[in-house]
Order: C-alpha cells, then structure tokens, then sequence
C-alpha cells in the first residue's frame, strides 16, 4: 500500500533513496488509481500562483487603508519643497501606523458594561477564531495580489503598504491576544515586506523574496485552515 | 509590544541579504516539491518530521531546503530544534541564515538563548540575521547586550532594531550611557519615547544631536509631542533649535499648532516661517491663516 507520505516523498524529489524512488515511479507508471492520486497532490500547482478563491479585505478596512495612502501621498507631494525626504517618510509612516493602530485600538474596546469584566474562555476561544480566519484571510489575500505582481512601481508600493499595514495589524492583534506563535511569523512577514518596500525596481533579490514570502504565506495560510489535521491520512 | 513601526533600515541590511538568494527561476521540479512542502504544515509532526529530514539531508536545491526550514520552525518536536540549530550552527551560509530565522520564528527558549554563541562566531551576514532572529522571537534584552557595545560592528543595527521592537527602558539605558548617535535618536522616535526625546533635546549633548532629537519628536503619536515641540519652538534660544521643531511640526503635520504659533508671534520673520510652514501643510488652519494674513487681521 503506498501510502501520501511516500508521493509526497517523491514529490520531494530527493527524499526517496533511488531504488525505492524507481520502484514508486515503477508503481504510478503501472496503477491508474496512484496516478490520480499523485495527479490530486500536484492540483495546487496548477492554480498557482493564479489562485482567486480569495475575498476581498473588508470595504471599511479597505477604505481606511486608502485615506491613509491619500494622506500619505498629500504630505509627501508638500514637503518635497523643503525638507530631507527621511524625516517625511518617516513621519508619513508613522501617520499612517498610527491611523491602524488607532483602528486596532477601537477594535479591542471591549463592550460598553463589560470594561471592568474578566472575559470567559469561551470568548477568549472566539476570539482567536476570529484572529486565526482573519489571518488566513489576509493570508490568502496577500498570496494572491503577489501572484499578480503590477507592472507599475506605484501600484508596487500600493500593495506593499496596504499589506504591511494588515500584517502589522495582526501582528498586534496576535501578540494582544497572547498568540505569540502566530505573532513571530507575522513579524517575520513584517520584515520580509519592508525588504520588498526597500527593494529597487527589477531586483532579481526582491523576486526571490517575493517567491518566498508567497511559499510562506502559503504555508500558514494551511496551517491555519480548518482542514488542517493531526490525523494521518492515506490516499 | 512589538515591531509597530517602519523597518526600513533594517529590512534594506535584510534585502543585501537576500541578494545571494538571486537565482534562476524555480524549476518545475522544485515546485512540486515547493507544494509538498506546504501540504507538511498540516501533517502531524512525527511524519512531517522525517520527511524534512530527508529533504534538508538530500541533494534538492538550496531554496527547496530553505522552505523546508521555515516548514520546520513550525513542528514543535526537540529533533526539528536540533536540526534547526545545527543547520545554524555550520554548512551552506544561505542555509544558515534561514536557519537562524527559523529558529526566531519557532520562538524555542532555549534555541534562540543559543543564537549569542552563533552572534559571536559570526560573520556579519550571520551577526545580522541573529539580531533579525531575536526581534521576531521578540528579545530585547540579547539585542541590547549588541547594542550597548560600542566596539561591536553590529551596534547601530541592534539599536535600530530596539527602536523597532519599542524597546523603550533598554534604549533610555543606551542613552544614559552617554551613547549618543543618530540610530539612537531615530529608534526612539520609532519607539515613541517622547520623554527619552526630550531628555536628548534638552541636554548638554552634541548640537547635531539635540536638533536631530527634536526633529524626531515629530515621528512621536499623539498630541503631547505636538505641545512638547510647541514648547521647544517657543524657548528655542537659536534659529536653528526654532527650525528644528518648526521641522518637527511639520512631521507631525500640527497645523493647529503651527497656527497658535503664529497667532502668538511677535516677529515679522518668525511669522513669515511659521505662514510658509502652514502653506505647505495645505490644511484648513493654513487657509484661515493665509485668508487672514491678506486681510492684515493677524
């Protein structure tokens, strides 16, 4: 019985000694049934990096997101005229930072009566519910507008602001919720972003980090989905 | 609280980096491996496990090992922080520097208490990616000990990190030192440390510093920084002390306050600036001053 960790072993190319290799290859080439079976294991190949079956962020967010971007883009066209470019970009990012966390903090509010409240676990279970799907949304979404890479350097920064002022939310979130797990790996994001952020136009560097950004979104937004089992499954 | 401000600086030391990373496009084999890689991160330990194993001990490519890494940095097993550090620890450099990610991602105790021995036999790509290490695994104290050593090559970096990880009572122990120097000035501001600020602005330091000091505060949330740099431009006893927090407001974008300044202004010169500033802000407040200025009324 060949089971999905030896076809995922073969697709791991050299993780299988050659005979065994050979002799699976021998297996797949003779039996219809492994064919379709490592066929279903290569499907996501196919989509990808083509893969839409994302939802858009929310309009709200989406929204706040844009006033700060036009806020942004108004400060900067003003202080050109004067003073060192640094300063600015660096008081424009914290403007905008501050229009998310401002967001964030509204957002953790707890509800009018319940201030002084202990919430109970099961609230405490909903809410990283609620995190976890929003970070598997932002997730897939980040995923998905990297696939689509623009051609111009504006709409390049766009997306790279826009999702790095998402990641920095979760990034929060998680860390307030005590989720340090998921909290490390945004802040790992975080820094591979500004990396993008920094980069110059046609970086071969920017594009393999691109490329790895994109596994790794890929990779939690697995782990963090539901189908994500600890049994063991044989095709 | 971690990490809420830009990283640009050390995000540009990350992309140096990353330029060994630059290659030829992923093969298609690679890329099936690349999907098997992430179908791991829903498979239990103990058989994800040997299967990265393998992978990291075989003969795919480098970039295939390194995902295999980060896959790895998310199976709590002690083999796969064994693993992690020894990959860490010695062998290809691109593999090293993911390792040391890995491991600050992965957040082990123990694994990241082992990062200062890997700083200190380090080149300066490997001293790198261990202080990027501690700010994901969010170590302030390991980045410190970096930071306040001078004659450490990697100082500047670990305290722009601080800056980055809001590490307030670390870099106020930095500037008590007497270590003053731009990095520390700008991962204040990007710590939001207003009093820190003020305390450089106001002190006996180099000049160069205290007006970079004052200008930083326009970085600093919230309107305590716009009245702290209100009260700078009012006692500055220089031109250059008033241009720097006039620069500070500016930052800030404090039209209100750049407005009460001008309305309080005596001096024909100090009120030409502080209109000019408001010119460039563009808001309302700068309109009813402008409006006002050309009916004589202010």
């Amino acid at each position: 019985m060949i089971n999905d960790e030896q076809l995922l072993a073969l697709l791991l190319d050299d993780s299988l000694p050659a005979d065994q290799r050979r002799q699976l290859e021998q297996a797949i080439a003779a039996d219809p049934e492994l064919r379709r079976r490592l066929t279903a294991w290569q499907a996501p190949l196919r989509t990808w990096p083509a893969d839409d079956s994302f939802e858009p962020a929310p309009a709200a967010a989406q929204a706040r997101w844009r006033r700060a971007l036009a806020r942004e883009q108004r400060l900067t066209a003003s202080s050109d005229r004067r003073w060192p470019q640094g300063w600015l970009v660096a008081g424009l990012a914290t403007i905008v930072l501050a229009t998310f966390a401002l967001s964030l903090e509204r957002w953790r509010l707890p509800p009018t009566g319940a201030a002084q409240q202990p919430p109970p676990v099961a609230q405490d279970s909903a809410e990283t519910g609620a995190l976890q799907r929003g970070v598997a949304l932002y997730l897939a979404d980040t995923r998905a507008r990297l696939a689509q890479w623009p051609g111009s350097a504006d709409q390049q920064h766009d997306l790279l602001a826009q999702s790095l002022a998402q990641n920095r939310m979760h990034a929060a979130a998680a860390a307030a919720q005590g989720d340090q797990e998921l909290a490390r790996v945004l802040r790992a994001f975080e820094l591979t972003l500004e990396s993008l952020q920094a980069a110059r136009d046609n970086d071969p560097a920017a594009a393999a980090t691109r490329q790895r950004l994109s596994f790794e979104l890929g990779a939690m937004q697995t782990k963090l989905s539901p189908a994500a089992s600890k049994q063991t499954h044989t095709l | 609280m971690m990490s809420r401000r830009s990283l640009t600086l050390i995000a540009a030391g990350l992309l140096a980096a990353a330029s060994l990373q630059a290659r030829e496009p992923v093969s298609e084999r690679d890329q099936l491996a690349l999907v098997a890689l992430e179908g791991l991160m829903a498979a239990p330990a103990e058989r994800a496990l040997p299967l990265l194993q393998r992978t990291l001990a075989g003969s795919a490519s480098t970039e295939v090992k390194q995902r295999a890494l980060f896959v790895l940095s998310q199976v709590e097993d002690p083999a796969a922080r064994t693993l992690l550090l020894q990959t860490a620890r010695s062998g290809d450099a691109e593999l090293r520097v993911e390792a040391i990610r890995s491991i600050g991602i992965g957040g082990d105790e123990a694994s990241v208490g082992e990062l200062q021995s890997i700083y200190r036999d380090g080149d300066a790509e490997i001293r790198s990616a261990v202080l990027q290490a501690w700010l994901i695994a969010d170590r302030p104290d390991e980045v410190y000990q970096v930071a306040q050593d001078a004659s450490d090559p990697g100082a500047d970096e670990a305290i722009s990190m601080l800056g980055a990880m809001g590490a307030q009572a670390q870099l106020r122990q930095l500037a008590s030192s007497g270590r003053g120097s731009t990095s520390l000035v700008n991962a204040l501001a990007v710590a939001d440390d207003l009093d820190g600020l003020l305390a450089m602005a106001r002190g006996n330091g180099q000049s160069d510093l205290r007006l970079e000091a004052i200008r930083a505060i326009g970085i600093v949330d919230g309107e305590a920084a716009e009245q702290a740099l209100q009260q700078l431009y009012q006692e500055a006893s220089d031109d250059a002390l008033r241009e720097a927090a006039l620069q500070g407001l500016l930052v800030a974008d404090a039209e209100a306050a750049v407005l009460a300044l001008y309305r309080q202004s005596n001096d024909p010169a100090h009120k030409r600036e502080l209109l000019r500033t408001l010119t460039i802000m563009g808001g309302d407040e700068a309109l009813e001053a402008i409006d006002a200025a050309l009916r004589g009324e202010l």
